[in-house]
């Protein structure tokens, strides 16, 4: 007998479905499974005679045949398990074939029955409904991370003998066997810290400032300071003053870490920006993401959230040269044997780092450093980076008295309040023209949306012959500008806000 | 000797016997390795430069030894005077040595005088009163300022600034001096055609246009550590005064300043801070009994040095003449001639009970540099000289 079992399969963090089709005839008996499978697909069939042995169901000796359709899409992961334990079972006669009508399944069989957690079911129930499934049956674990998508029936199983019972149920009664999940979205308290808040960090006012400006343009930010000096606390304090994720961009970033399987239980769904800081050891692949089965680096991870990068120069370089094309296209694209894929990263890149290898420079009693050896530093980074940076901030050592005094800092709400009021100025001048953020401008547009008025153009050219700025030098002023007007709740820019931007240039090189 | 040149009575001769001379001492000092007192013996055995070029192997091995001899018969083979000659000057190096009237009077008087001396540009002026900046080329922002302070000083007193046109203070005091019209002069420790340090070619070309580079090394000779403690008694020898403006504890500047007292010059030192790694040399140096340098023209007046010009320094800046907003005349007031970081800047305007915010600070600062009243640097501010 024949049947077919619809199941989820990833492709990259696109998802589609895939048919398991099993067929159970007479002749020699055997086991054989056809359809472009990976080892671990490979290996569901020992997994799954196992489990439905353990669950008491002894398989007739009889040729079975599964095949797992688009034929041509190569097959991975052990998400498999359960949709061909389904099949076996359908196309034996023991489970009624109107049972699995309109459901997806997916799920990792142990030897014991068990149905264990799998990556990606986020897109993977997503996917389902929109080509108009009905009902998705997924491991318990992911019963949360599917509920997410609503309209569409999650039923969470942990035993391959609890879903033979649900799927032999007849439909009106099978509500009381296992009820749909419903959609929750508790248990976020986890995600982040509710400690961290700028109201902490004493001093550093211009560089709290320089954070304000770049978080309100969505423009990547570098900080320079000796060790101590404050920059990763204030990198982490980040995520707290940019605006709360939108549905629509909590579930993109939820999607990347199910396919990452990064979500669990108790974080179903992404609700805080995500705050990624990578070791500089951090491989080339790792950063971008792949491996022989690709999976999401940390650029992706860090889609819509903040990528810090502390002691830049000392990441290999690389390694720093990937971040070019997801700095430009806000996406990252990843070329394997297994195929190519595509994962969204757009993130706002914090770097930190020191002015010179030993940290000190330029206070020469305690740099050791001869003049070579900092530029050398500083060059580590390369130009086509540095470029894309446009927000570059001193951090100065602190001083004692300022460590231990108690002092009233601006809390994060506070400076969110005011980010946010500038994003909302940038959402009303940018609808419909592709544009988000300020940092987004191509040298073509920023004479449309950054017009100068007279004054503001003659001290331009003050600033760009005075201070021998080089042409992406001026546009990124003029940029930073546009951003600093608008948290000020201009829609003009000033000559007092061109000044500012000024201030967050990189200047002894242009 | 060009005063010679259009002198047509007779001396016409002299002076072709003095630039024949002048091609063959030429070729003696671009022997490698050989030392300038051997280079003396020889001229004083054989008589002129030519009788040198001339002399018999057995003569010289005898004068300066069995491998000096050796190096000679080699240079000899190789290469003709003529040769040399031509090479040096069609690089555009000048060359003199000891028996030469425009030989600097000042290296006849110290031990060890270099035998002859490779330049580019023009010599010190005998009669011009020299200073020797030097210092180490790890400097602080106090040694750059200083260093900066007295060599615009010197220089628009009319004093010649000596140095070693390495890194740090020395390249620091060298552009300076020029910066404010004066001329400065750059002894190498390799040959004079040899850019190094390379970050300073700049300076190089400068150095020809307004005062001049020198070497007693050939040409094309790389820099060697073992050549540069001889060529800083050079220095000290052009100097009448050494100043040392920043030095650790171990310095080579320190060998410079041997040098001098050997020479039998004055010795200034600027005092630093007792704790600043960087002045530990000076405070020794001041310890040791060294003239405590203040300012350029203490060491001048001490000197009973004239003025050559007028001193056009530092100009009074009046900031009510510059049309500059309050913000920036808050900030002005916070601002000094060693730079702070805009940090500093805050905390020092927040001592003052301003209430100026950061934004407001930026757009000050920027305002101040546009108008050329203050520069930044590594992200530090400071007012300009």
């Amino acid at each position: 007998m024949y049947s077919r079992v619809v199941t989820g399969a990833l492709n990259g963090i696109e998802s589609m479905l895939a048919a398991v089709e099993v067929d159970a005839s007479k002749g020699m008996p055997g086991f054989e499974m056809v359809g472009q499978l990976n080892n671990e697909v490979r290996e569901a069939r020992e997994r799954v005679r196992v489990a439905l042995k353990n669950a008491s169901i002894a398989i007739p000796p009889m040729r079975i045949t599964v095949s797992i359709s688009p034929a041509e899409m190569r097959k991975e992961g052990a998400a498999y398990d359960l949709p061909i334990a389904i099949g076996v079972l359908v196309s034996l006669g023991l489970i009624p074939e109107e049972g699995i009508g309109n459901t997806l399944i997916v799920g990792e069989l142990g030897l014991d029955g068990a149905v264990r957690t799998v990556k990606g079911v986020l897109p993977i129930v997503q996917r389902a409904k929109q080509e108009g499934v009905k009902r998705c049956m997924v491991p318990t674990a992911n019963v949360r991370e599917g509920a997410i998508i609503d309209n569409i029936e999650i039923i969470g199983v942990s035993t391959l003998s609890e879903a033979i019972e649900y799927l032999r149920e007849a439909e009106e009664r099978r509500c009381q066997l296992i009820a749909p999940a419903r959609r929750t979205l508790m248990g976020q308290g986890s995600q982040t810290d509710k400690a961290l808040d700028f109201s902490e960090i004493n001093g550093q006012e211009a560089v709290k400032r320089a954070v304000e400006v770049a978080a309100a343009g969505f423009h990547h930010i570098l900080m320079i300071g000796p060790p101590g000096s404050g920059k990763t606390m204030i990198a982490k304090r980040i995520p707290t003053i940019l605006p709360d994720l939108s549905m629509e961009e909590s579930l993109e970033v939820s999607t990347i870490y199910s396919v990452a399987g990064q979500l669990d239980d108790r974080n179903a769904l992404i609700t805080k920006r995500p705050f990624l800081d990578p070791h500089h050891t951090i491989s080339a692949q790792a950063l971008a993401g792949g491996g022989r089965i690709p999976k999401p680096g940390a650029v992706s991870l860090a889609h819509r959230g903040v990528l810090f990068m502390d002691e830049l120069p000392e990441f290999r370089r690389g390694t720093i040269e990937i971040l070019r094309q997801p700095l430009e296209d806000k996406r990252i694209h990843i070329a394997r044997t297994s195929g190519s894929f595509v994962y969204p990263a757009d993130f706002m890149l914090v770097g930190a780092m020191n002015p010179c290898p030993c940290g000190h420079f330029p206070d020469r009693n305690k740099c050791t450093c001869s003049e070579t050896e900092v530029k050398k530093y500083l060059s580590r980074i390369s130009g086509p980076i540095l470029d894309r940076i446009d927000v570059i901030t001193q951090a100065p050592r602190v001083d004692i008295r300022q460590l231990s005094a108690t002092m009233h800092n601006e809390s994060s709400a506070d400076i969110r309040e005011r980010v946010m009021g500038a994003r909302e100025r940038q959402n009303r001048r940018y609808r419909g023209t592709g544009y988000h953020f300020n940092a987004e401008l191509r040298a073509g547009d920023i004479r449309t949306y950054c017009p100068l008025g007279t004054e503001e153009q003659a001290m331009m050219e003050e600033i760009f012959t005075i201070m021998n700025l080089s042409a992406r030098a001026y546009h990124k002023v003029i940029k930073v500008a546009r951003t600093i007007a608008d948290l000020d709740g201009k829609d003009d820019i000033g000559t007092a806000h061109l000044g500012e931007a000024v201030c967050y240039r990189m200047n002894d090189r242009n | 000797m060009v005063a010679h040149r259009n002198n047509l009575d007779g001396t016409e001769v002299e002076w072709k016997m003095g630039e024949q001379n002048k091609i063959y001492a030429c070729w003696l000092d671009t022997i490698y390795w050989l030392a300038g007192g051997t280079k003396y013996k020889l001229l004083e055995a054989a008589g002129t430069a030519q009788d040198v070029y001339l002399m018999p192997e057995r003569h010289i091995t005898a004068v300066a030894g069995e491998k000096a001899c050796e190096r000679f018969v080699q240079h000899k083979r190789r290469y003709s005077p003529q040769k040399v000659w031509n090479y040096v000057t069609g690089s555009g190096i000048s060359y003199t040595y000891c028996r030469e009237p425009d030989f600097p009077q000042k290296f006849v008087d110290i031990p060890d005088p270099p035998f002859g001396i490779f330049y580019k540009g023009r010599l010190p002026d005998g009669c011009v009163p020299a200073v020797a900046l030097i210092g180490s080329r790890k400097c602080s922002e106090y040694g750059t300022y200083m260093a900066e302070l007295f060599a615009a000083g010197f220089a628009s007193a009319g004093v010649d600034v000596i140095s070693g046109m390495a890194l740090g203070i020395d390249g620091i005091s060298q552009r300076a001096a020029l910066k404010a019209g004066g001329s400065s002069f750059a002894v190498l420790g390799c040959g004079v055609d040899v850019v190094y340090p390379r970050a300073n070619e700049p300076l190089y070309r400068q150095l020809q246009e307004k005062g001049g580079v020198l070497s007693e090394y050939p040409p094309r000779m790389e820099p060697r550590p073992a050549l540069f403690p001889p060529r800083n008694r050079i220095i000290s020898a052009l100097a009448d005064v050494v100043v040392v403006v920043e030095a650790c504890e171990k310095s080579g500047t320190l060998i410079t300043v041997d040098m001098a007292l050997e020479q039998g010059k004055e010795v200034y030192a600027l005092p630093g801070r007792c704790t600043d790694a960087l002045s530990m040399g000076c405070n020794r140096l001041l310890r040791q009994g060294a003239m405590i340098a203040v300012s350029p023209d203490d060491i001048i007046s001490d000197m009973h040095w004239e003025r050559q010009t007028s001193r056009h320094g530092r100009t009074e800046r009046k900031l009510a003449d510059s049309k500059i907003s309050e913000t920036a005349k808050e900030i002005y007031a916070v601002l000094a001639s060693l730079p702070v970081t805009q940090e500093e800047i805050v905390a020092r305007l927040r001592e003052n009970r301003s209430a100026l915010s950061v934004p407001q600070i930026c757009q000050g600062l920027v305002e101040l540099e546009l108008k050329g009243l203050a520069a930044s640097q590594n992200g530090q501010y400071k007012l300009l000289l």
